[in-house]
């Protein structure tokens, strides 16, 4: 892992199949966060889709 | 024939395509390269890479299906493009990997990983789609505008064609990058236009539900219907697939400066667009109250007729103009990321050992010849396309095949090219057979999909892997994040 890698950097998708060994939130900590944000989003347009059927 | 534009249209219109094309002249001036031409020297800031992924996956043919969808299917019609909103999120995970792999075009990507055939054979298939998807949309939108605007098809064909490839030929991805910054708000300004007329005139959202049956709320269709719940679940698995191959995304995903404007201008750019699309729906829910029967297969024509009914002069042009961008911004990209993959993995290939003898300025009129040749084909395609409903399910539908190849060989460094050929070539048949014996698109996507991942799962682990070095060149500049270039295996390597 490089130093950028090492602080938050690192690809869950390039490591996917080596998680187990080399999870950390540090190391993965962009990719994360970022994901968990967009799929709020995605609930966010489901719940609003929601609430224009019942509008 | 009669012209519906009053002197206030035709002068935002002559406005609009005017500043469209200094903007996209102006932009030219700084490419010099063909680097610079394909990738706009991948300097893009946020707000230019969410504009281009905005400008560059908005078409006003989307923008008329969806209308057209929900006109018959009520409100679950959004989901002719919200399959794609549970895609958005990988973008995120997705756009660094884009990014690192310092490609120009996925075909290169493919090359080095599945060997020059299977490059060859991706990029031939691409240059073909990416002139049929301009052919598609110049048609899609010259329909609408005509029927909007009393003006010939092909009057609005050729004029939407000429002012994009002008731009476009001369400053390539940084051109049409720019002008996406402006068209990007023409296609909010599209979206949602039409809807306060339109509430206005039924009694808002209140005079809908009372103007129509419930089930033209609901959240999917009934079961079986075209947005059934399983149909949907398909089409979202097989878009996920897919998404990664279609050849316009490395220079949607990896054009950016950094990792982070590549992140977030893929992934936030791409959500203005499913915001978008509530508007597109909203619209065809407001047409089933104002023109009632209209027929099935005419049901894409309801977007034109709320626009000529619900605006006013001047908004009018203001409305065909934001249809004109999606189509323009759209064609633009297309058109020179055809180039790349014809210049890049065609025409370099053809050369063989004299590729390295051509100079920088053969390979810019390469690219600039190419640009108008595959527009021209589009152009002519265009005028034979059925449906731009059918087109995009079958659009879908065909690009899982080499998007597994694309999943599982940047996850799984031991899948190799007999495993990504045999994934190709069985998935293809068994969705073809699928088909003949009267499958539907769904199932035929999961019986091929399913088929593709477990043949190249097994002939990879049968036959020899790839050769350890261009292991190294994919899986090491994965690895190197964008900033850290001299980490790169192999030293004096270009970011």
């Amino acid at each position: 892992m490089t130093p950028l890698e090492e602080n938050g950097q690192a690809s869950l998708l390039r490591d996917l199949l080596k998680l187990p060994r080399t999870f950390t939130f540090k190391r993965y900590r962009i990719d994360l966060l970022g994901f968990a944000g967009a799929w709020a989003a995605v609930a966010a347009f489901i719940l609003f889709y929601y609430w224009m059927s019942k509008w | 024939m009669k012209i519906n534009l009053s002197a206030l249209d035709w002068l935002v219109l002559a406005v609009y395509l005017g500043g469209i094309t200094v903007i996209g002249l102006i932009a030219s001036r700084k490419v010099k390269t063909s680097e610079g031409f394909f990738m706009g020297n991948r300097a893009f800031g946020k707000l230019v890479m969410l504009a281009q992924s905005l400008g560059t996956g908005t078409h006003s043919d989307q923008a008329v299906g969806v209308a057209g969808a929900a006109y018959t299917s009520g409100l679950s019609g959004i989901w002719y493009q919200w399959i794609w909103l549970f895609t958005t999120p990988f973008y995120w995970l997705l756009a660094p990997i884009f990014r690192r792999l310092r490609v120009v075009t996925i075909a290169e990507f493919f090359e080095l990983r599945y060997g020059r055939k299977y490059s060859i054979v991706y990029a031939a298939v691409c240059v073909y789609l990416l002139a049929l998807w301009q052919g598609i949309s110049i048609k899609g939108t010259a329909v609408t505008v005509a029927a909007i605007t009393g003006v010939p098809e092909w009057i609005i064909a050729v004029v939407v064609a000429v002012v994009f490839t002008v731009y476009g030929v001369a400053g390539g991805l940084a051109a049409a990058a720019v002008t996406d910054f402006v068209q990007g708000l023409f296609i909010v300004i599209l979206s949602f236009l039409v809807v306060p007329f339109g509430m206005a005139k039924i009694g808002g959202f209140a005079g809908l539900h009372r103007a129509l049956p419930p089930q033209f709320f609901t959240v999917f269709s009934a079961p079986g219907g075209e947005l059934s719940k399983f149909n949907v679940t398909m089409l979202v698995l097989s878009g996920l697939a897919g998404i990664v191959v279609q050849p316009h995304m490395m220079a949607v995903a990896a054009t950016g400066k950094t990792e982070m404007n590549c992140r977030v201008g893929w992934t936030y750019g791409n959500f203005i667009k499913r915001a978008c699309t509530i508007g597109w729906t909203l619209t065809g829910l407001i047409a089933v109250v104002l023109f009632p029967g209209v027929p099935f297969h005419e049901r894409e024509k309801v977007f034109g007729m709320a626009i000529a009914t619900l605006l006013p002069a001047g908004l009018i042009g203001l409305m065909v103009a934001s249809l004109l961008a999606t189509v323009m911004a759209t064609c633009s990209a297309f058109m020179v990321d055809g180039a790349a993959l014809f210049t890049e993995d065609l025409y370099k290939p053809l050369l063989g050992a004299k590729a390295a003898e051509k100079s920088e300025a053969h390979y810019m009129k390469v690219a600039r010849l190419s640009s108008l040749g595959i527009t021209g084909i589009g152009f002519v395609l265009g005028l034979t396309m059925g449906s731009v409903v059918q087109a995009t399910v079958l659009f879908i539908s065909m690009l899982p095949f080499i998007g597994v190849a694309f999943w599982l060989g940047i996850v799984w460094p031991r899948a190799n090219r007999f495993g990504a050929w045999a994934c190709l070539i069985g998935s293809a048949i068994v969705y073809l057979g699928t088909k003949a014996h009267g499958s539907t698109n769904a199932w035929s996507s999961l019986f091929s999909l399913t088929t593709g991942v477990l043949l190249l799962v097994v002939v990879s682990v049968l036959t020899p892997p790839e050769p350890a070095e261009k292991m190294e060149r994919v899986f090491g500049y994965i690895s190197v994040p964008v900033g850290e270039e001299d980490l790169l295996p192999g030293t004096g390597e270009n970011a």
